[in-house]
């Protein structure tokens, strides 16, 4: 089902978070909300999940609005935070209970989703022995319990340590074959490796709106990274004497050669290495890492 | 006038008369302290001010075990 | 299974955890008791420690009437420090989903805010009645024990009344607990207030009519004298038009996601 954003702006007392946003969201994809803190992340997942309602503008999923359409929506708070005294399997059943799952049909399908987010064998664990990790990924299970078309998830993976971090990843990487997805994060990373496209949201307004492929491209300077076992002083001046070459910035056994079109030229780089039985260690087009081009992104514009 | 009063003049109620009817009361103060006792022992690890509630529980007769139900019990609840 | 019944359902096992379905029920129990007790041995024990020393004990009080004692146990164990453990046990009842998420978790799914609400309200109002009910009920059994009879229908109108009180605390909590943020506010509040409604019946006929504690005034009445005043109808009307009043503002506040103070 098809999400769409439409203009929507949020207004706390003083500040705005959330200022005149609109995006869609089409039915299998999965898009990455990147901002640093207090951009307005949270409110606007917030707003989706029909959780606040926006000062302006409205959400609709499907064509209809939010508030109409939760059944279609899963949604994992930043901190899920569970009922203390609950089990793990009676908090399924109790969200299942209400999104309107029928009892039988929940004794089939709570085992499955337990065993799918990896907490089989805790079903009778109370959720107050839970960690951070374990609510995590109850919070996944139960905003997959009733087969939604969306799911919504705020920071996921952000207050995990890495080995829940991982876990989660995985656990993600598996739904999203399955559902659209709509996540948050301020870690790039996480980002970069589940989603295709990214949403780059700063002071309430969206700065950015790309996928990843198009984003490296469009910062990629036309820079070779080559590294050398030994400096090899000769290699160093025959490149130098390349037409295409542009510069060459040599730190220690690293070179930073500048050529003219890199699609052009890289081959040729190359085939000039080997023929002068150059050692190489590594050989890359320098590209910005994401981290560098958020940070450019962000603190820019 | 007399300001004090000793034992004797205790004796001068019948407690076996007594006993019956006040039962009750002291047995439902009892399980209350029993069962408030039972739940802050069961939950000692997440509990804060333990020797404090125990002795309130304790000694603040019939109160002390409803003041840990209502606010004892709650701070292991929050994160 | 609807969502009414999800929640209430939920609110129960809630109860049954934290040992609340034990607890409540045995203080009111020890409320009971307390007022057929002591009014019973008072007059005894103080003839004991007073021996003939000049303490003189009004003969009418150790012939109290059955209806006053029972009536005593209304207007002086539930209704001050019955009413406060119930506040007390119920200051939390929005707070704490508000507090950790809870509320704005289970609005996610598909329930409303009147199935919420009235899964809470409710299902407290069933557990705090049935507790009121036991304590009256055992107060009662040493009434006849110790005093004289009561009439049977007027023991059951008398309690009738007293329930439409019990059921203005619960709504009123339950909104006061829906609006404030801090326990101790929320119980302070409700604390002031109800008490406060308690303490100025009486004092005029007009207000009485409007206040929703004095159907705890006419179920003492009923016990005492055995006739039912005829007032009670404005405060039948009142109380059940302020309990709905007090829902109703709690389902707005909820539904303008007020609670959400970010």
């Amino acid at each position: 089902m098809k999400l769409e954003i439409k203009n929507v702006t949020k207004k706390f007392k003083e500040k705005t978070a959330v200022n005149n946003f609109s995006m869609e969201l089409q039915s299998g994809e999965c898009v990455g909300l990147i901002g640093p803190n207090g951009a307005g992340k949270s409110t606007l997942i917030k707003v989706i999940a029909d959780i606040i309602d926006p000062s302006m503008g409205e959400v609709l999923l499907g064509g209809k609005k939010i508030s109409k359409m939760k059944r279609e929506i899963g949604y994992l708070p930043q901190y899920p935070n569970f009922f203390q005294w609950m089990t793990a399997k009676e908090t399924l059943t109790f969200m299942g209970q209400l999104s309107g799952i029928k009892k039988e049909e929940l004794t089939r399908s709570i085992p499955e989703i337990m065993s799918k987010v990896g907490l089989s064998g805790e079903e009778n664990s109370k959720v107050r022995t839970f960690s951070g990790g374990m609510k995590q990924r109850l919070g996944i299970a139960q905003a997959l319990l009733h087969k939604p078309s969306l799911i919504v998830m705020d920071e996921p993976v952000s207050a995990l340590d890495p080995i829940g971090r991982r876990e989660v990843l995985n656990i993600i990487e598996e739904i999203k074959k399955e559902t659209t997805i709509l996540l948050s994060t301020h870690i790039l990373s996480d980002a970069e490796e589940i989603c295709e496209r990214f949403v780059i949201i700063k002071n309430g307004e969206k700065i950015e709106d790309t996928t990843m492929t198009e984003l490296l491209n469009r910062n990629s300077e036309n820079k070779i990274n080559v590294d050398l076992t030994v400096k090899n002083q000769e290699w160093i001046e025959i490149v130098k004497s390349l037409n295409f070459v542009k510069g060459v910035e040599v730190i220690g056994n690293k070179l930073k050669i500048e050529v003219e079109n890199i699609e052009l030229n890289k081959n040729l780089l190359l085939a000039s290495a080997l023929e002068h039985n150059v050692d190489l260690v590594r050989f890359e087009i320098d590209n910005d890492t994401l981290e560098e081009i958020f940070l450019k992104l962000v603190v820019e514009k | 006038m007399q300001l004090h009063y000793g034992w004797d003049e205790f004796k001068n109620v019948d407690f076996m008369s007594f006993l019956p009817i006040i039962l009750p009361v002291i047995a439902i103060g009892f399980i209350l302290v029993l069962i408030a006792l039972i739940d802050l022992y069961r939950h000692r690890k997440t509990r804060k001010n333990i020797l404090l509630w125990t002795l309130i529980i304790i000694f603040v007769n019939t109160l002390g075990p409803i003041l840990y139900f209502v606010i004892g019990r709650k701070d292991s609840d929050r994160i | 299974m609807n969502n009414f019944t999800v929640l209430a359902k939920k609110e129960f096992v809630q109860m049954v955890r934290e040992f609340k379905v034990i607890w409540l029920p045995l203080v009111f129990i020890f409320l009971g008791l307390t007022q057929p007790v002591v009014s019973y041995y008072l007059p005894s024990i103080l003839k004991a420690l007073g021996g003939g020393q000049g303490i003189t004990i009004d003969p009418s009080m150790a012939a109290q009437k059955g209806g006053e004692v029972l009536a005593s146990t209304l207007g002086s164990q539930f209704d001050q420090l019955g009413v406060m453990i119930i506040i007390v046990s119920m200051m939390g009842v929005v707070q704490s989903d508000k507090a950790n998420g809870m509320l704005a978790f289970i609005l996610t799914r598909p329930v409303t805010v009147g199935s919420y609400i009235s899964g809470k309200v409710i299902s407290n109002y069933l557990f705090v009645a049935c507790s009121v009910v036991l304590g009256y009920l055992v107060s009662y059994l040493y009434v006849i024990l110790l005093f004289t009879r009561v009439d049977f229908v007027d023991l059951l109108v008398a309690l009738l009344f007293y329930l439409m009180w019990i059921l203005f605390i619960v709504s009123f909590t339950t909104m006061i607990s829906t609006i404030f943020n801090s326990q101790g506010i929320i119980a302070l509040i409700s604390i002031v207030f109800l008490l406060g409604c308690r303490i100025v019946v009486g004092l005029s006929p007009v207000l009485d009519n409007v206040n929703p504690a004095s159907m705890s005034k006419h179920a003492m009445e009923v016990l005492i004298l055995g006739t039912v005043n005829t007032d009670v109808i404005w405060s039948v009307i009142s109380t059940i038009v302020l309990s709905a009043l007090t829902i109703l503002v709690t389902n707005i506040w909820i539904s303008k996601k007020k609670f959400n103070n970010e």
